[in-house]
């Protein structure tokens, strides 16, 4: 995940050159300081699994797999369903990334992604109970990230939220005490689609959709998730640069904006209304 | 009136705007403003123009040059000794830096160079550089070379010889550069 | 159970929607570390520790114009309600990852090159916000520590409970609440270091509720002021700022 780092004259050149072009409005690739790369989604392009989708966000490439299984609920939940959002950035994504555990980008990826879809009470966990305190429903959202350039959590965000858009899982019943799954298929009760927007402060312009080589130089990044009526349901400041009271504000009125655009794209892709 | 004033302060406090003071020790300076960089007193020379922070917080020991620092030889090659440093102008320090030592420039002995230390010796050494962040280490001062050392073959205690060393077991001797209050184990 | 906001306009614990729970900084409270701080916040009990600089290892890590910081935040296993696996958690890996982030732009680590500089936060025991509690610690720590600082880094959390924004949520209002949103500042800067936001909150509310957390900060900062004033200057009496 790590960008081109380590290398510091390199990224002094680079910073110098971006934030040159930055006081102009301007980008490396051309782009505005609010524009996103082009997105494109596909859904439905694994069969076995309950729902995916494949996002593209520039050269950043992730897949998002639903599995949805049974399981017993949290004791403190016993009338919810479970849900289970976790990230890996494959070997093969990036020069820099290596096997083994999840380090501590992975894991804020997949937890800040995880709280998007969560806070915004998207999945009506309510719906996924069985028998209460007993049998749930147990949704797992697996995300590879194929190919690393930037903004892995808007990302990665559209992937899981595309793919529970058009999930449908086989509906479980408990027949004489025992567990047994129906033919039939439902979609999953979801209520709104929260849609994540990453920004990334380099010197002093915000910029949206941040491609690695920007954030190999930026100073901090903001992820503000927003739901279809608006409302922010999460946040996660990264990277040890700082971002001031107004710019905090005005990064609030740009994920409103930003996530509605984006969302309309998620919309048309996966036909959900709300 | 008095040249100078104080006040306490607290890291990240402004004490005065940049044209009016310059930045000494324990300040910095951030675009207009002087601050404060640790937790002490401010003093304002106020003939200097100076702002200084005077901490009552014990500095993080760093070795800086001048240093005399003790250690144990972690590696010696032909050219360069690696020391992991015990000691910093004679008080206990944790923070297990490692000191370079070029042996390439040392003196000679007998028309050859001689082995300056070994793995394991404990040897005082003075800091002549920081430069790049490496501590560079060299024999300096008159008391500088190798404190203590067992044999290199059987790993008995040693007696000096002048300027030798010489096993008590098995009767090996060994050059170093020693220390002048060098002492067998 | 109670209302988690009465008729009056009350807390379940009694206060009100813009009160802090009672917080204690201790600075220097370790012998062996560089720096040390212990705060207690509402229930939270936390100590920081700060040793280094020192050398790196493994010694490639290390960085040839700066030091690296590392952080871990960890909780006891006694620390909670039904004990906690020691072994570090994902959450606990995100939060070392975000405090360390949170602290790094007040740390001058330009000054300290090719060395690290460790801070350790034990939850002894855990209330809601510990990590804007845990932050709070570290910072005056680092201080104590002697490393030099651009400032110190201050940290409370706001969010929405029973309908309403509220400042510095416990336990109970953590998890019955709508929202949360712990924040940390440098704060002669008025510059953000952390950030997080769970929980669905309008735009308006967003507003208030990070308004509410700055001043929570800013409350924070004259504590940590004092605190450190108490080890170094023997009493605790906010500094007074002198006009010229």
């Amino acid at each position: 995940m790590a960008a081109v780092k380590k290398s510091l004259v390199v990224e002094a050149l680079r910073r110098s050159q971006m934030t040159e072009l930055l006081a102009k409005g301007k980008r490396l690739d051309g782009r505005g300081p609010l524009d996103y790369r082009p997105i494109r989604i596909e859904t439905g392009v694994i069969s076995k699994a309950s729902g995916s989708a494949r996002v593209i966000i520039g050269n950043t490439e992730v897949i998002a797999g639903v599995k949805v299984e049974t399981g017993t609920p949290f004791p403190d939940t016993p009338d919810q369903g479970l849900l289970v959002v976790n990230a890996e950035v494959l070997p093969l994504a990036s020069p820099y990334a290596e096997p083994g555990p999840p380090d501590e980008d992975a894991i804020e990826l997949a937890r800040v992604v995880d709280r998007g879809i969560r806070e915004s009470q998207m999945i009506d966990v309510s719906k996924l109970v069985i028998k209460e305190g007993e049998k749930v429903y147990a949704v797992f959202v697996d995300v590879s990230v194929l190919n690393v350039d930037g903004n892995l959590f808007d990302t990665t965000s559209y992937a899981v939220v595309s793919a529970l858009l058009t999930a449908k899982y086989k509906r479980h019943e408990i027949v004489d005490g025992k567990l047994k799954q129906l033919e039939d298929t439902e979609p999953l009760p979801l209520k709104t689609i929260p849609t994540s927007v990453t920004m990334a402060k380099i010197g002093d312009t915000v910029v949206v959709d941040p491609t690695d080589e920007e954030e190999a130089v930026m100073d901090a990044r903001l992820t503000i998730t927003t739901d279809s009526n608006g409302n922010i349901c999460a946040g996660q400041k990264g990277n040890a640069g700082t971002f001031s009271f107004e710019q905090m504000q005005s990064a609030a009125d740009i994920s409103r904006m930003k996530g509605e655009e984006n969302r309309k794209v998620i919309r048309e892709v996966t036909g959900f209304a709300n | 009136m008095s040249e100078k004033k104080e006040r306490k302060t607290m890291p990240g406090e402004a004490l005065a705007v940049v044209e009016e003071f310059e930045p000494g020790e324990g300040t910095y300076s951030n675009g207009d403003s002087v601050r404060a960089a640790a937790v002490g007193i401010a003093e304002f020379d106020l003939k200097q123009r100076k702002v200084i922070v005077k901490s009552p917080v014990k500095k993080p020991a760093l070795p800086t040059k001048g240093d005399s620092v003790e250690g144990v030889v972690e590696s010696a090659q032909s050219n360069v000794i690696n020391m992991r440093i015990l000691r910093i102008n004679g008080k206990p320090n944790e923070a297990n830096f490692t000191g370079m030592l070029s042996t390439r420039q040392d003196p000679q002995r007998r028309g050859r160079r001689i082995t300056v230390a070994k793995v394991a010796d404990l040897m005082r050494a003075t800091v002549y550089s920081t430069k790049n962040a490496i501590i560079h280490l060299a024999l300096e001062r008159d008391n500088d070379g190798v404190l203590s050392t067992v044999c290199s073959i059987c790993g008995g205690g040693v007696v000096r010889i002048n300027d030798r060393v010489k096993c008590k077991e098995c009767g090996y001797v060994d050059e170093r550069m020693l220390a002048p209050d060098f002492r067998g184990v | 159970m109670t209302a988690l906001i009465n008729e009056q306009g009350l807390r379940h614990d009694g206060r009100r929607i813009e009160d802090l729970r009672p917080i204690k900084i201790e600075v220097g409270i370790l012998k062996n570390a560089n720096g040390s701080a212990y705060i207690e916040f509402g229930k939270n009990k936390i100590i920081a520790a700060v040793y280094g600089p020192k050398e790196v290892h493994p010694k490639h890590m290390a960085l040839p114009d700066r030091a690296v910081l590392r952080c871990r935040y960890h909780m006891s296993p006694f620390s909670t309600d039904t004990r906690k696996n020691p072994a570090p958690s994902r959450r606990e890996i995100e939060i070392s990852k975000v405090v360390r982030e949170a602290l790094e732009p007040a740390i001058m680590i330009n000054d300290y090159p090719r060395t690290a500089i460790d801070v350790f936060l034990e939850v002894l025991q855990s209330d809601g916000g510990s990590r804007c509690a845990g932050i709070n610690a570290a910072s005056v720590a680092l201080a104590d520590a002697g490393i030099n600082m651009r400032d110190l880094v201050s940290a409370c959390a706001a969010g929405k409970v029973g309908g309403q924004v509220v400042l510095d949520l416990d336990d109970t209002e953590d998890k019955e609440g709508q929202a949360d949103v712990p924040v940390a500042i440098m704060p002669n800067f008025d510059q953000v270091t952390l950030f997080q936001l769970d929980g669905i909150l309008t735009q308006e509310e967003f507003k208030k509720a990070f308004g509410f957390a700055l001043g929570g900060c800013r409350k924070l900062y004259q504590l940590q002021k004092e605190a450190l004033m108490k080890k170094y200057f023997g009493h605790g009496e906010p500094i007074v700022e002198e006009n010229e």
